[in-house]
């Protein structure tokens, strides 16, 4: 057992020792998880959405209709912010709310028109104007509009139950008072079957890049590492000394295990760096992730373990290595949440330990279930790393 | 007792017999030489002296007990430097050195003394800290020989370790062997290079298609060639048709014939000239004749029908 510490010891040293396998450890992984996870979404919890306000009217009903909004998580910049516009780009607020153009660094802008409040309590009909200025964040865009129908109709139904109050105090006030009260009817929304909405941004990428990257290093350097030993007769020289082959064996495998962890290890500090330290929401329940992580590890150390012993060539070992976490990346999910795909599709996937990784991880990332509902997915797991590394050790050859 | 001893080792990979009822001794001390070209058997012999592998019959004794891939006490007493050059090159020498000596148990200042001394003894210690990658073949060779002593074999099993170096590494190395058997370490040292057989084994045993041909100090062996000389012929021979040729003349024997080269062997020393002045008449493709005095390697020619080094 001692030689077998002994080899994995020098296993990882070797790891740390090379600056080259840094890059693919660490650096890599942190720029692909950025990158993709900036391209997909925000990654935030909320969904807060900007919107720029062009209030001409300034009556009650319009600063009702804004209240509504900031109540819905609109992130509203007011008319008098606007007013700094108006001297800088040379626009009147009214000809702001009229104009089909954007002030600068307003992506969208809801435009209320002079007389709003007037028409509205004549029973004339009034044109609100929304104008948006980022056709790329179409979500966006949408949950926008949605936002501002609801607060038409909260105010709307506010001002007909305010207009029938006759306890006094004027219309201002009851509409106020209206307004504060209880909703009488609530939409409460989920997915058929118990199904949550699937994650997005840093939520998906960045254990879909953990769950990527500790399988590609194990898979190729790994793999190319233990053929490379072979093909210069290392293991055969190890095996003259008092190591035995189980020794030799377990001891290689441990350390490939070690090597994942490690890798685990810097990258989940930098995710808690990230979501603590700089305020970038990945996910809850981080702590939970670490046994988690660790099972799968030993899954991706044992699936890695069993390419390498299979393989006579570093060729091979580089390019199975690549292909085999491509397919098991997309499959599994790394690149896409799972719950988009087909039926078909996510039963393929779930061949994978990739895909049991990242149903365990959204669920405690995304969907902040508890360690206890990840359970089964950890035993596959384990059963994962168990099974490979028998079999690995098995067709192993030293020679 | 002899430290190393080799009872009738068979060996056999599928359809071919590696090793044919191999036996030899080793005292403590010797430097033991087992010469053969390539194919020969020396490296699954030497796999199965170090433990690796199992013979199919027979059994290897060191110090008296058996040594096998089960038996960890025994390989703990037998040092190997392989023919391929075993070391991680993204390492440095220090490093790979750590990692053997901790194979076989050494730890602290123990292991650091003795990485100290094996550096020294290369010479090797200035270069102790760098990376392998900046190693020339014959610094990864001697670093090779440390990786087999550091932790002081009784047995040290040398698999062709001059293989691919320049002649002054050569030659270092060589001296260093001399100088770790006068210790009393039983050396067997694997060649197909003759004179560093001869310049360094106290015994030799010649060994070709699993078997020991022969076997006996150098004096011993060079008895057995005293009074024959060969004659090499080199030209361009059909070996059908021109065996039958040089069969019907008197006066020697076919050692070998192959399409550049025919090796004879005279009957008689004093027969030689009109051999030669025969064949030159009558066999027009022979371009060049040479006559060698006896050697150990016309002993492994007349043996083997081979030379060592076209192997």
């Amino acid at each position: 057992m001692r030689i077998a510490l002994e080899i994995a010891r020098f296993e990882v040293m070797r790891v740390l020792r090379d600056t080259g396998a840094f890059f693919w450890i660490v650096a890599f992984p942190v720029i692909y998880a950025s990158f993709f996870g900036m391209i997909q979404f925000t990654g935030s919890r909320s969904v807060s959405v900007g919107l720029c306000i062009a209030d001409a009217d300034s009556g009650f009903l319009a600063r009702g209709l804004q209240s509504s909004l900031a109540k819905f998580s609109m992130e509203l910049l007011d008319s008098t912010a606007l007013a700094e516009y108006e001297r800088r780009d040379g626009l009147t607020i009214n000809e702001v709310a009229l104009s089909d153009t954007l002030p600068s660094d307003c992506v969208r802008l809801l435009s209320i028109p002079a007389g709003f409040t007037d028409s509205l309590l004549h029973h004339n009909p009034v044109i609100l104007h929304l104008t948006t200025g980022d056709e790329g964040a179409f979500m966006a865009t949408i949950t926008t509009q949605v936002m501002v129908w609801r607060a038409i109709l909260e105010n709307m139904a506010a001002l007909i139950a305010a207009s029938s109050d006759t306890s006094g105090g004027g219309l201002e006030l009851q509409l106020e008072a209206q307004r504060a009260r209880p909703q009488k009817v609530i939409v409460r929304s989920s997915f058929a079957g118990g199904v949550e909405q699937a994650p997005q941004g840093l939520s998906q990428t960045v254990p879909g890049t953990i769950v990527m990257m500790v399988l590609m290093i194990l898979l190729t350097q790994g793999t190319a590492t233990l053929v490379l030993e072979r093909k210069q007769g290392l293991l055969l020289h190890i095996s003259a000394t008092p190591a035995t082959r189980s020794e030799i064996i377990w001891g290689k495998l441990l350390g490939r295990y070690l090597t994942g962890g490690v890798q685990i290890v810097i990258l989940w500090i930098l995710m808690v760096a990230a979501q603590h330290l700089l305020g970038v929401w990945i996910g809850y329940r981080l702590i939970e992730t670490v046994p988690l992580l660790a099972i799968y590890a030993l899954a991706a150390s044992g699936v890695g373990f069993f390419v390498a012993a299979l393989v006579r060539s570093i060729d091979t070992a580089v390019g199975i290595g690549i292909t085999v976490t491509l397919v098991m990346a997309a499959l599994g999910g790394c690149w896409w949440p799972l719950e988009i795909v087909p039926r078909g599709m996510q039963i393929a996937g779930h061949a994978f330990p990739t895909a049991w990784a990242m149903d365990a991880l959204h669920q405690l990332m995304a969907y902040n279930h508890g360690l206890g509902s990840v359970v089964p997915q950890m035993a596959i797991l384990a059963l994962y790393g168990i099974v490979f590394s028998a079999a690995a050790s098995r067709v192993l050859r030293l020679t | 007792m002899a430290l190393v001893d080799v009872r009738e080792i068979y060996r056999k990979f599928e359809n071919i017999q590696a090793l044919d009822g191999v036996s030899f001794t080793v005292e403590e001390g010797e430097i033991f030489g087992l010469l053969g070209p390539n194919g020969a058997g020396k490296t699954t012999l030497v796999r199965i002296i170090t433990g690796v592998l199992r013979p199919n019959a027979g059994r290897v004794l060191i110090g008296g007990r058996e040594i096998s891939p089960a038996t960890r006490d025994v390989r703990r007493i037998v040092g190997v430097v392989p023919q391929q050059i075993t070391v991680y090159e993204d390492l440095t020498a220090w490093d790979n050195l750590l990692f053997w000596g901790r194979l076989y148990g050494l730890r602290g200042a123990d292991l650091r003394s003795r990485i100290e001394e094996l550096l020294v003894l290369v010479g090797l210690e200035a270069r102790a800290k760098d990376r392998l990658v900046t190693y020339s073949g014959g610094m990864k060779r001697r670093l090779n020989l440390c990786m087999g002593l550091i932790h002081k074999p009784k047995v040290l099993i040398l698999d062709e370790p001059t293989l691919g170096i320049d002649p002054q590494a050569r030659l270092l190395l060589l001296d260093r062997v001399r100088e770790i058997a006068s210790t009393g370490t039983a050396v067997i040292y694997t060649t197909h290079y003759l004179e560093e057989a001869e310049s360094i084994c106290s015994r030799i045993a010649i060994i070709d298609h699993g078997r020991v041909l022969t076997m006996g100090s150098l004096a011993e062996l060079l008895r057995q060639v005293r009074h024959k000389e060969i004659i090499k012929l080199h030209g361009a021979f059909d070996p059908e048709r021109d065996g039958e040729r040089f069969q019907a003349f008197p006066g020697f024997e076919i050692i070998s014939l192959d399409d550049e080269n025919v090796v004879l062997e005279p009957h008689e020393r004093n027969g030689i000239p009109g051999i030669l002045s025969t064949l030159l008449s009558e066999i027009p493709q022979i371009q060049g004749i040479s006559v060698e005095k006896p050697t150990l390697e016309s002993l492994f020619i007349q043996l083997t029908g081979r030379e060592l080094r076209d192997q």
